[in-house]
């Protein structure tokens, strides 16, 4: 009977373990001064969405996603746009994972028609059967102001604050805006070509003799002339582009046709073609969009550093460029001839691999190509250099926090060897500062909070759900998180819920897969929230919580540290900061401790040494005394 | 009892000249080898308390000074003092065998005990510190450190003064001559590493043959 019992009760549990989301292929940890500690699981997998489930494959028909690089989701109603790198196109899905719009999705119509002769009737052959021959359409494509475009192998899509999607067509260097219509459609209204003067700016670095940066890593514009119809050879897309000065949507559509209809008097009927130029310096993978329409562009191999382009998608200037190291070859280039420089190797600053915008406005960057080195010495030493993610002012400066004792960067090795450490290829900031980095090197995400603390890893590389083969995106699922049922909607907490669900997208196996929050997850990111909020009792509440389910969290013991310091309970502090490793903080506690201490004892110290100080000299008046007795008044002599 | 007691007094009296030595180098160094002040019990007693001192620091200083002291697993006792004997001895064989070399005039046991004589004030500095940590905060790290290099120098100095006065080297002498002993330190311990590991070869090899050989009879 107990064993039948036993049995029931296994497979009872079984059954509940496989209702909830498949098991992690992986183990969750942290890392602190050179030991690894085990940590619960933070993020569970819970859904793989690819081609199929998309509604893009049916497993005959349809093209399945072909290395697909990036991926990002609307603040407006949920709409989910993957660049479909590999075929050219644009997926757009709706919040339920499901395929709405095709963009760009080659169609291709072949129809039958009559061969006609010269006088416009219907041909025959020798037989007196009638000719028809096969005409081939090319219907490939999106159209802009009669013209149709398409984008080439793009690699980038971005949703602006208002829903706007923007398309980088990585290949012919430019950019593609889109709006949503009445019909929940997506139609190009703009195109951001290619700035003029920019590629003579990016190729400049190719000469060899200087690779090196101005002081503040800044590059100012030069001089273009506004209107620059006269210049271009069939006063194409450029013109219009940059003809238009007012940022709106609206008025200008209109403005466009007007001018392109202007542009091309000779065949009115006819689309004109498109100009594009697959010879690029420009070659946009990213964007990333302010609420006023400033465009911040991450070209390819481009050295210096971000474009800024204005909202009419004029070049601003490069900014939040990384400062280079100086080394002794480049002293040595000083004194080199032009033809010895070109075989010295270039000193180049890193190229940004990813940016995204937080909400406020600042620009968060991932750098992925450093030197094994650098990133050693950022571990060590917190040097500039091997920064693998970046906070951006407008003016160019990286402000993001570096409070613990490693800072962001991902992994930690204990070489120069660089597979050691992390590959940021992805970054995703949630509305409460809490960020996202994207490990391609290892499959890993880590989620750091504002102040540059480790919060939690997860993720793995691998072939079952939940690992990846080539993460290359990740980004938040909001609305996509209630619609799915991960959150219910009358969930009090929903808010702060809703921010964490996190895609990652596979560039190799072409699935997104969805992460949610374990209840310890939640649990640390409430306990986070509600101390940088500064509700201290509900803070210390979800601490301990957390510390029942992981008894050696560091956050944890320094979040209580960090409250008990601010409430002035010195004592406590100073443990749970020792508790957390955390000498620099526990020295703080420490000073204010033994200065309270300080305060009790001094009077009594103080005393002690007073009295001590009257009887010696009590002590020596008295012996004096006695000897001026002794002798009578008369000196020694 | 009574017996003790007089051998302890005399300890004690032998001990103070420890302090004459940190306080008048030459002279006390001079003194220390011709009119034989050097007493062995007092050289071996320096010997256990720099390595104690050095263990008792890393055991009981404060977390902010000594963030090893959080991790108690990370100290390892005896490895810590197998290399506070190993530096000691490596120098004292170093330096016999450098100086017998540059004509110098100490001998084995000279040289024991000059070194010894000049531990006294890293021993002092590290004890003095390990209690004074406790009361120490993060801003007095200046202090900290200045405390601890000043000892650092001192014994340096003393060491200086030492090889000077037992070798009978002049003042350039000397440092050349201390720069050579650390080469030897290096040189011996480079042999010893390169020895050890040859051993280890010839080992495997004798091992091997004899593997062949009871395999195949």
């Amino acid at each position: 009977m107990k064993k039948i019992f036993a049995a029931v009760v296994a497979v009872i549990m079984c059954c509940a373990m496989g209702v909830t989301a498949f098991a992690a292929p992986y183990y969750n940890y942290s890392f602190h001064r050179g030991f690894v500690t085990a940590e619960p699981q933070a993020y569970t997998p819970y859904k793989v969405i690819d081609s199929v489930t998309m509604g893009l494959f049916d497993g005959t028909n349809g093209m399945k996603l072909n290395k697909p690089e990036d991926m990002s989701a609307s603040p407006v109603n949920g709409d989910i746009a993957i660049a479909d790198t590999g075929n050219n196109r644009i997926v757009i899905l709706n919040v339920k994972y499901a395929q709405k719009q095709l963009l760009c999705q080659p169609t291709v119509i072949t129809e039958t028609k009559p061969v006609l002769d010269e006088n416009g009737e219907h041909k025959l052959d020798e037989n007196g059967n009638k000719l028809y021959q096969a005409v081939v359409t090319d219907l490939t494509g999106f159209m802009l102001n009669g013209i149709r475009y398409k984008v080439n192998a793009p690699e980038g899509v971005t949703f602006d604050s208002q829903g706007r999607l923007y398309v980088c067509d990585t290949g012919n260097g430019r950019i593609f805006r889109f709006v949503l219509d009445e019909n929940g459609k997506y139609q190009c209204d703009r195109l951001f070509d290619k700035p003029k003067g920019l590629d003579e700016l990016l190729s400049a670095e190719g000469d060899g003799s200087e690779g090196l940066l101005p002081e503040d890593g800044t590059t100012v514009a030069p001089e273009t002339p506004e209107g620059d119809t006269e210049g271009d050879t069939e006063g194409d897309t450029e013109g219009d582009t940059e003809g238009d000065t007012e940022g709106d949507t609206e008025g200008d559509t209109e403005d466009d046709t007007e001018d392109d209809t202007e542009g091309d008097t000779e065949e009115p009927d006819q689309p004109q073609t498109d100009n594009a130029t697959t010879n690029n310096q420009y070659k946009p993978i990213k964007v990333a969009i302010t609420a006023s329409g400033t465009m911040y562009v991450v070209s390819k191999g481009n050295h210096k550093g971000l474009i800024e382009l204005s909202s009419d998608g004029a070049f601003t200037k490069f900014t939040g460029a990384t400062k280079v190291k100086q080394t002794l070859s480049q002293l040595l280039n000083r004194i080199l001839t032009d033809d010895q420089k070109k075989g010295t190797t270039l000193n180049l600053s890193t190229e940004y691999s990813n940016i995204c915008l937080d909400t406020d406005e600042m620009i968060y960057g991932t750098i992925n190509s450093i030197e094994g080195s650098d990133l050693h010495s950022h571990f060590t030493s917190k040097s500039e250099i091997g920064a693998a993610i970046k906070r951006i002012s407008p003016i160019g400066d990286d402000i993001l926090k570096r409070n613990d004792v490693y800072p962001p960067s991902g992994d930690l090795g204990y070489d120069i060897t660089r597979e050691n450490y992390s590959a940021m290829v992805d970054i995703a900031v949630a509305s409460d500062g809490i960020y996202h980095a994207l490990d391609n090197n290892k499959g890993r995400v880590f989620t750091y909070n504002v102040e540059g603390e480790l919060l939690f890893i997860f993720g793995a590389k691998g072939n079952v759900n939940g690992a990846f083969t080539d993460p290359v995106a990740i980004n938040l699922f909001p609305f996509a998180a209630v619609e799915d049922g991960i959150i219910a909607a009358d969930d009090p907490e929903a808010e702060t819920y809703k921010q964490m669900i996190i895609a990652v997208l596979d560039s190799s196996t072409g699935q997104i897969t969805i992460f949610k929050p374990t209840e310890y997850g939640k649990l640390i990111r409430s306990a986070t929230m509600s101390q940088q909020n500064r509700e201290y009792d509900r803070a210390i509440e979800q601490w301990n919580e957390v510390l029942d389910q992981a008894s050696n969290s560091r956050l944890a013991f320094n979040g209580l540290g960090r409250i008990q310091y601010v409430r002035g309970e010195y004592e406590d502090a100073c443990e749970n900061f020792m508790k957390a490793y955390n000498n620099v903080e526990y020295a703080e506690a420490f000073a204010k401790l033994r200065n309270e201490k300080l305060e009790i004892a001094m009077p009594w110290i103080m005393t002690v040494i007073l009295v001590l100080v009257v009887l010696f000299v009590v002590k020596a008046v008295v012996t004096k005394l006695r000897h001026f007795i002794k002798t009578g008044g008369k000196t020694d002599e | 009892m009574n017996k003790i007691i007089p051998v302890l007094k005399k300890y004690f009296e032998d001990f103070k000249y420890v302090f004459y030595c940190m306080l008048h180098p030459f002279k006390g160094f001079w003194e220390l080898k011709h009119d034989k002040k050097a007493r062995t019990a007092v050289s071996v007693t320096l010997y256990v308390m720099f390595i104690l001192s050095g263990l008792i620091f890393q055991q009981f200083a404060a977390y902010t000074f000594n963030p090893a002291a959080i991790r108690p697993e990370s100290i390892n006792i005896f490895t810590d003092t197998a290399v506070f004997v190993l530096i000691v001895g490596l120098w004292c064989y170093s330096n016999w065998g450098i100086t017998t070399l540059f004509n110098g005039e100490g001998s084995v046991k000279d040289i024991f005990h000059y070194t010894a004589y000049s531990l006294a004030p890293y021993i002092i500095v590290t004890l003095v510190l390990t209690v004074a940590s406790q009361f120490m905060s993060m801003d007095e790290m200046a202090i900290f450190t200045t405390v601890q290099a000043f000892g650092i120098l001192w014994t340096g100095m003393l060491l200086y003064c030492g090889t000077m006065v037992t070798h009978q080297y002049g003042a350039l002498g000397t440092i050349l001559a201390i720069i050579v002993i650390f080469f030897g330190m290096f040189l011996v311990a480079f042999i010893g590493v390169l020895f050890f590991f040859l051993l280890q070869q010839i080992f495997g090899v004798i091992y091997a043959i004899y593997r062949e050989l009871t395999m195949r009879y």
